[in-house]
């Protein structure tokens, strides 16, 4: 793996360079961390996408758009994720690799100077953003909202978590609520907008074959020019769970979703994260774990059971598709098959084949320059920054006592279920 | 007689080998210098549209819906084991897919590529099937069809399949139903495995860090077991031009409505070209992108949001073009884009929509050489339609403008556009 450059250009802004001769694209891109806070989350949610949309030089969308298709189909990416408690915004460019033009012209400088057009040169007028732009954008982002619940196994899951941590930052949902969406500005998302450039945690990345120190210099001189202040960043960890709460939702469905989610010990900054999800891995992270080969091969009651880690909040959620009548079912044998690894019961193939698919999944990560990016944005806010061949290791070295005592501290906290109106029962 | 052929790119840099192996099977391998994983991807060009063919022994057989993708979850049943548990000890990420013309095996490794390469060449070729086994699929493939019946994308695109075709195989729902699936039986998998698992009907690519000649060609020599030369027949029923019905409907529980809108093209060969197939790709641009005044049009309108999509959707005899996604008001997102295409129709497509078109068509082509899956799914879905990756780049780069004209007219007709919709309870 190419290794990281990583420079200081500004208060609280790393610019980051893997230089990469493999691909055919170059990618750039610009991630603004702020804590989550339900009366923030709205605007931060709107705001990437809103600065996407179109900038005071290309000041509609076709016209941006249509500068884009020129450069071979360059594309910016604009969105907000949820980090543990914290909002991730990145914006992102990316394009053909100055050696595959057509007739051998270079086009980075460009998508350099297009991406930062978007990001500090928006069409504002009076202190607001363009309200036919904001419009345009609010009602996207509402329709987003709107259709998570098309997705019957998202929305399952996104309402876990909102009644897992109803108390905490983490069960703000990502694009905050709708109501909260509606009731802003375009004068509102000029205050965000400002507030993201000053009072963030920034972290450039440029990814490719060019050399990088072009963008590093019109970058640093945009954000050395604001005075800036860098919020702090945590993620309050709930490490036990006494009762076990159930929340129940009915909807005009033939198959039942099941989500469970579960309180851990070990989470950012402890050191144990590594082997806690090697040890949720082994419960449903493969076709060899023990949920796969149980609840979906053995008993055949679903097409997926998975287990996924957070390691930023140290959780875990669960979650499959079964009929009505095996909700139980499913329940029990979830419980089971963790108890079971509570107990010892995890064999040494069990444990060889979950580091070998982990193993696989971080080197192939190595693979793509996105894979490459999500690699060190997802540990930014961790205590270090770690490579792949690190992580390996660390993994490698985890022993069955290790796995035992981490799936001890696994607590059920709530169980979610959206169930099948009675009327869909027995088709 | 082996032969190896190399294929080069001067535009990418890339080049690939195809071999013709003795067994039967053409193997594609396309080295990537540096790479750290390897994807190898083994298909036969059997999916669910193959429902009616000769068996062996001469009888035309008609076999029931869904019977590849069920054939695909059984053939991972080994006599001595699961294949995923070959796999659990070389650490391989292993998949499998059925598509309406093809079943694929798949696995991405890092470490153990040979042994990984072993374990794919030999439960693929290996199929085990008992009333028991298949007995057990039931009720994992039952939950996959009722997890794709509560899917509303899903929905809305067999919908419509169901509306432009009136008799091709192709509107049937890839995995069938849970009605279908029941009169599944080990003889009946059987019969279409023998059929079309043969190595003549077959490919394999690999694509990665390790496609080198020296390691793929050693385990397929040990590997593969010739098959015998024959060909097995699909029958399709004729499909004509019409569309069956111009528009179809489903309440489901969802928040915001979801369209296709489909344009059915009259096709007379089994596949398209790569020149007719890349025409298409900067046509399609040209009009559905968000560079296009269509979509500036509907989305100013608040007709579609950034779920509007598009895609030439070709396959063995049928081709149509589709565009969706989430929008209020399907009809009237509908009715904006047939006056479009019938307005384009008159005036042609500009000379500079053109060139942003074939720029951005050629870039995204460039790009997509990133990927080892993508690259071995391109491989593998060339060798079944007799088309070629770097010559599809060439088309591209030399496309014309009278071209994509002249593909407009072929591509849209407004008499043969379907619409189906998912609206709310």
């Amino acid at each position: 793996m190419s290794s990281i450059v990583r420079k200081s250009i500004a208060n609280g802004v790393s610019f980051n360079s893997v230089n990469e001769e493999r691909f055919k694209t170059a990618k750039i891109s610009v991630t603004m961390f702020v804590p989550l806070e339900k009366s923030t989350a709205a605007g931060y949610a709107l705001l990437p996408s809103l600065l996407a949309y179109s900038c005071k030089k290309y000041p509609d969308a076709i016209s941006l758009n249509r500068v884009l298709s020129n450069c071979y189909g360059a594309g910016i990416g604009a969105y907000c994720r949820k980090m543990g408690e914290c909002l991730a915004m990145t914006l992102t460019i990316s394009g053909i690799d100055d050696r595959y033009t057509m007739q051998g012209e270079k086009i980075s400088p460009e998508l350099v100077d297009l991406l930062c057009e978007v990001i500090f040169n928006p069409k504002i007028e009076n202190k607001a953003f363009a309200e036919e732009d904001f419009n345009q954008c609010k009602r996207q982002l509402i329709e987003a909202i709107d259709a998570e619940y098309n997705e019957k196994r998202i929305y399952a899951i996104s309402q876990l978590t909102s009644a897992m941590c109803e108390n905490e930052a983490y069960g703000i949902k990502r694009y905050g609520s709708r109501e909260d969406v509606e009731s802003l500005t375009a004068a509102d998302m000029y205050e965000y907008w400002q507030n993201a450039l000053k009072n963030s945690r920034v972290e450039v990345m440029m990814l490719g074959s060019s050399n990088p120190d072009m963008a590093q210099k019109i970058i640093t001189e945009r954000f050395s020019q604001l005075q800036r202040n860098v919020p702090e960043i945590k993620t309050e960890i709930i490490k036990d769970s006494t009762d076990v709460k159930s929340v129940t939702e009915t909807s005009d469905i033939a198959q039942a979703k099941l989500v469970m989610g579960f309180r851990t010990a070990s989470a950012e900054p402890e050191d144990d994260t590594v082997p806690m999800s090697l040890t949720v891995a082994i419960l449903g992270g493969t076709p060899s774990s023990k949920f796969f080969l149980n609840v979906r091969e053995k008993l055949s009651l679903c097409y997926y059971c998975a287990a996924r880690f957070d390691k930023l909040k140290g959780i875990v959620i669960v979650d499959s598709g079964v009929e009505k009548e095996n909700i139980q079912r499913t329940i029990e044998e979830i419980k089971n098959q963790l108890a079971d690894m509570q107990k010892g019961n995890i064999t040494d193939f069990e444990i060889s084949s979950a580091k070998l698919a982990l193993v696989n999944n971080l080197k192939s990560s190595q693979d793509t320059l996105s894979g490459t990016e999500a690699w060190y944005i997802g540990q930014m806010l961790d205590s270090k920054l770690s490579t792949v061949d690190e992580v390996v290791n660390a993994l490698n070295s985890v022993t069955k006592e290790t796995i035992v005592k981490l799936a001890n501290t696994i607590k059920l906290d709530t169980i979610y279920l959206l169930q099948p109106n009675s009327s869909k029962e027995a088709e | 007689m082996e032969n190896i052929e190399e294929i080069q790119c001067s535009i990418s840099g890339d080049k690939y080998y195809k071999i013709n192996h003795k067994s039967g099977l053409t193997i594609y391998v396309y080295p990537k210098e540096g790479f750290l994983s390897t994807y190898a991807l083994f298909g036969a060009k059997y999916g669910s549209i193959n429902t009616a063919f000769a068996k062996e022994d001469g009888q035309q057989a008609v076999v029931p819906d869904g019977i590849a993708h069920y054939l695909e979850h059984k053939l991972f049943e080994c006599e001595d084991g699961d294949a995923f548990a070959k796999y659990a000890k070389t650490g391989a990420s292993a998949n499998a897919y059925t598509s309406f013309d093809k079943t694929c095996y798949l696995f991405s490794c890092t470490d153990n590529f040979e042994e990984s390469l072993k374990i794919l060449l030999d439960f693929v070729q290996e199929p085990y099937f008992t009333d028991e086994t298949v007995q057990k699929e039931q009720g994992i493939i039952g939950q996959e069809i009722r997890m794709y019946d509560d899917d509303p994308n899903w929905r809305v695109s067999f919908n419509l399949l169901g509306a432009l075709y009136k008799n091709h195989p192709v509107k049937i729902d890839i995995a069938g139903t849970v009605e279908t699936i029941a009169e599944i039986t080990p003889q009946k998998l059987y019969d279409c495995y023998n059929g079309f698992y043969n190595l003549h009907n077959m490919a394999l690519t690999i694509v990665g860090g390790k496609a080198k000649l020296d390691v793929v060609l050693p385990i397929c020599d040990k590997y593969l077991k010739e098959s015998p030369e024959k060909k097995v027949e699909s029958t399709f029923p004729d499909e004509p031009a019409e569309i069956a019905k111009d528009y179809v409907e489903q309440k489901f529980p969802v928040s915001i409505p979801l369209f296709q809108l489909g344009f059915k093209e009259p096709v007379s060969k089994e596949r398209l070209t790569d020149k007719e197939m890349a025409e298409s790709e900067i046509l399609l641009y040209a009009i559905g992108s968000g560079s296009s005044q269509m979509y500036e049009s509907l989305e100013k309108q608040g007709l579609i949001n950034n779920t509007f999509e598009y895609e030439h959707f070709e396959g063995p005899f049928y081709s149509s073009v589709l565009f969706g996604g989430e929008s209020k008001n399907p009809k009237a997102a509908a009715k904006v884009i047939k006056d479009y295409i019938e307005n384009l129709k008159v005036r042609g497509i500009s000379e500079k929509d053109f060139e942003i078109a074939q720029r951005a068509v050629y870039g995204e082509n460039i790009a997509a050489l990133n990927n080892n899956g993508t690259v071995a799914g391109i491989l593998m879905d060339n060798d079944f339609a007799g088309r070629e990756i770097f010559e599809y780049i060439k088309c591209v780069k030399n496309a014309t403008l009278g071209d994509i004209n002249r593909r407009l007219n072929e591509q849209f007709d407004i008499s043969k556009a379907a619409l189906s919709v998912v609206l709310p309870l």
